[in-house]
């Protein structure tokens, strides 16, 4: 599909965006903990090995580690600190994808509804559609959204919920029952 | 910031033989302003600083009540010219530091520890001064008067004694060590507005006996380390003055338990603390909070007992423990007066440096570094030096939250990349048309990139440099590729949404220009854009065409050519370059690539329009 908007010979500029390299990764956990880099900056190389740089990966593995508390904020120091050995043997899995989807189950059931819900409209819903079917099914689907945003499965930006990753969507998608999902289509 | 900014390069370019403090100031309207010590800069900056706030002179006495002090250290205003200060000191001896070649390796993991300077570093005793006797301050004068703005400081620097040393060492030859340890107790003079003094004493056996005598009173106003021999000095105080200084007021106390409330269970808190440093702290945070009456103080009294206890005999184990003792005494010190607490650590990560079997990674290795985090200090305070907010602490991002700037998700190393669109963007609103296409896995970054270009083209400047272009955006979708041109048909549907509503006039023209051109027939692209109705009204397209006639093919083929025409208004009616994102276009169907090919092909024979196409991929 794409090759064929080449063939009008009409210029293209690719851009191929790689994964971050160790500085822009520090750079991003040293904003997320408001800490200087140069303090971050051993965390952020466990992370940089452990994500392989994909931001997303890296997200997920900070709300991982503070689920674990292994990145806690300790009230002796006032700040952020975490445990680098425990990071380092921390079990993850190889991929995103599987990463997230974990994740995804241990969201509280109504949360994980509203997801399934969202899933019917693609990877992504405007909040008003989201408003108006949350009246509709009397159920506060926003403040659910929202809390998936919180862990970072979704994105908001431009007023619209959005799936971080395209297997989130499909994963959602595909836990509902076939009734179900005919249900909340109807909707 | 200019002035630093300035003053960096001439400091930079001091050489460790000739410190010349004024060398700075190269203008000769300014060569009249004496440069000060920094005693005398602290006592005129405090001053200063007092007389601004007229309204809290009432709660100030002259009887040595220290407590507005502490109020004035903890101000922006007193904390960024320090920090100024700082960062020239800095400056200073990491311009020395880098004469000497000395690289600390990043990546390493530990970076390379230069041993032989550790060896050879020798403190100097008998010597009773410490290096803030060697700062010189030069400030501005006020823009309206010829008075000198002491918060208006230009540049900092150490000078040296006639024989052209610092305590009997010139700079070029003093350890890596001391160097740090020195700037860092420089540092807590400094910040504390000069009510903590860390000076040079005696040697160890001397320190002991001073504080045999004056580890009576509960608040010892003098502390002393040993090798290394930092004598903390306090301006003396009466007990109920240190009393009243020191004890927590109840909001304070207040905040604690809310605070400990809500994390319940801290892991360092309750349990699992395994090393005693923590448990004196708890000890101390809980008996303030269960204590409200003042006689334990949450810093200081404490420890300075303990201290005191452990100083009775100089087993080497206990020399260290004396040692880590004395480096914490000034660390809570400054802790007490409030100081933000990024600025403490960095403080204390100096001076603990000596701490020889040190394992805290986070020790300073060289002024370099120092210098580096006092400038985003600077930079962005807001970032580094506002409180921690235990309650609300968590691993989050919000897009609409504090962790954006602007409204747009910050990037993070994607320069070339941004650059990369931006010149392409240029080359197509200028010349010829053309179009970007940006590759990457799922959750790489692409939308978060696209987002700050959106930013970037859409803003309007009077510079020039951008011109606010008309920025559309549409997604494709693996779910809605049944439904085709949604994608693009809801990239133009939000542009009438945004006409409808910002620009009626303009509106109008658009309005009059589709009727001219398109006619009758722009049902068919009110089909794809519900939104055009608001443009045209909605009586104009409420008379249908019979449609019954066309068959599928042509219909699309017709909606196509009504979008080249749609296309081609909206580039007569605006003088702004347009732009159309489209987003997961992996997810592109047939006919929206068919039409998207069809708008590249007009555009490409136009030279008049400015349009720019790009694409997000997986």
């Amino acid at each position: 599909m794409l090759a064929s908007v080449d063939t009008f010979g009409i210029k293209t500029t690719m851009i191929r965006l790689t994964p971050m390299n160790k500085d822009a990764l520090n750079e991003f956990v040293s904003a997320t903990l408001s800490l200087l880099p140069r303090i971050t900056r051993p965390l952020a190389n466990i992370l940089h090995q452990r994500s392989k740089g994909s931001p997303i990966f890296v997200k997920q593995l900070m709300v991982e580690m503070s689920r674990q508390r292994y990145l806690y904020p300790s009230l002796t120091r006032r700040r952020w600190v975490w445990e680098v050995e425990k990071i380092r043997d921390m079990k993850i899995p190889e991929s995103v994808a599987t990463f997230i989807l974990n994740s995804l189950n241990r969201l509280p059931s109504e949360v994980l509804s509203a997801l399934c819900s969202l899933s019917c409209f693609g990877t992504t819903a405007g909040i008003e559609l989201i408003e108006a079917l949350g009246a509709e099914v009397q159920q506060d689907l926003v403040k659910h959204l929202d809390e998936a945003v919180a862990v970072s499965v979704l994105d908001k930006r431009n007023n619209s919920y959005y799936f971080v990753h395209d297997k989130l969507q499909e994963a959602a998608y595909s836990a509902m029952n076939p009734e179900d999902r005919r249900r909340t289509h109807f909707l | 910031m200019t002035e630093l900014a300035a003053n960096k390069k001439p400091s930079a370019a001091v050489t460790a033989a000739s410190l010349p403090s004024q060398q700075c100031v190269d203008d000769d309207d300014l060569s009249s302003i004496k440069p000060s010590d920094m005693k005398e800069w602290i006592t005129r900056a405090l001053r200063s600083l007092r007389s601004n706030n007229h309204d809290d002179l009432s709660t100030i006495n002259n009887n040595g009540d220290y407590s507005d002090i502490r109020k004035i250290v903890r101000s922006r205003e007193y904390l960024s010219s320090a920090l100024k200060i700082a960062h020239s000191l800095a400056d200073q001896l990491s311009a020395i530091e880098e004469q000497r070649g000395y690289h600390y390796k990043h990546d390493g993991g530990g970076g390379e520890r230069d041993e032989q300077q550790r060896i050879t570093y020798e403190p100097y005793y008998g010597i009773n001064k410490s290096w803030s006797h060697y700062v010189s301050i030069t400030c501005n004068k006020a823009v309206d008067d010829q008075a000198i703005d002491h918060l208006n400081v230009l540049c900092a620097t150490f000078i040296e004694d006639d024989d052209g040393t610092i305590k009997g060492t010139s700079l070029s030859d003093i350890g890596r060590f001391e160097m740090m340890h020195s700037l860092g107790g420089t540092f807590v003079e400094l910040f504390s507005g000069g009510q903590i003094i860390i000076a040079n004493g005696g040697k160890l056996q001397q320190q002991q006996q001073q504080i045999a005598t004056r580890s009576f009173s509960p608040p010892s106003t003098t502390c002393t380390g040993d090798i290394n021999s930092e004598l903390l000095d306090t301006p003396p105080r009466t007990k109920d003055e240190w009393l009243r200084a020191e004890s927590p007021d109840t909001f304070e106390l207040e905040s604690a338990k809310a605070i400990i409330d809500a994390i319940g269970e801290d892991d360092e808190l309750f349990g699992n603390a395994v090393n005693s440093e923590n448990n004196d702290v708890v000890a101390e945070s809980t008996s303030a909070i269960d204590d409200t009456s003042g006689s334990s103080s949450l810093f200081g009294g404490s420890a300075g007992k303990t201290f005191a206890s452990r100083s009775q005999s100089t087993s080497p184990v206990q020399k260290k423990v004396l040692r880590m003792q004395s480096d914490s005494i000034y660390d809570n010190s400054l802790r007490s007066l409030g100081l933000p607490n990024a600025l403490c650590d960095l403080i204390s990560n100096m001076i603990g440096n000596t701490t020889e079997d040190s394992h805290d990674n986070e020790a300073y290795q060289c002024v370099t570094d120092v210098r580096d985090d006092l400038k985003m200090m600077l930079d962005s305070p807001e970032k580094y030096l506002s409180d921690f907010d235990f309650v609300n602490a968590s691993i989050q991002w919000e897009s609409d939250g504090e962790k954006v700037v602007g409204g747009c998700p910050i990037l993070f190393g994607r320069d070339t990349e941004l650059e990369a669109l931006k010149e392409s963007y240029h080359r197509s609103i200028t010349s010829e048309c053309e179009v970007a296409q940006i590759f990457g896995p799922s959750g790489i970054g692409k939308s978060a990139l696209c987002d700050k270009f959106a930013e970037y083209a859409t803003a309007r400047s009077d510079d020039g440099g951008a011109t606010g272009c008309i920025y559309l955006s549409g997604r494709f979708d693996r779910l809605q590729q049944s439904q085709p041109f949604h994608a693009i048909g809801s990239a133009f549907d939000s542009y009438c949404t945004w006409l409808s509503t910002k620009d009626q006039s303009m509106a109008k023209e658009v309005s009059s220009a589709l009727k001219r051109d398109i006619g009758k027939e722009i049902w068919r692209l009110a089909a794809v854009m519900p939104n055009l109705s608001s443009i045209l009204g909605s009586e104009y397209l409420s008379q249908k065409y019979d449609s019954s006639d066309d068959d599928a093919v042509d219909a699309q083929k017709r909606l196509r050519y009504l979008f080249c025409e749609f296309v081609k208004v909206m580039s007569i009616c605006h003088s702004e370059a347009v732009v159309l994102f489209l987003d997961d276009s992996q997810w592109m169907d047939p006919a929206s690539a068919a039409l998207l090919n069809q708008l590249l092909m007009t555009s490409g024979s136009a030279v008049r329009d400015h349009r720019f196409f790009f694409m997000a991929n997986e």
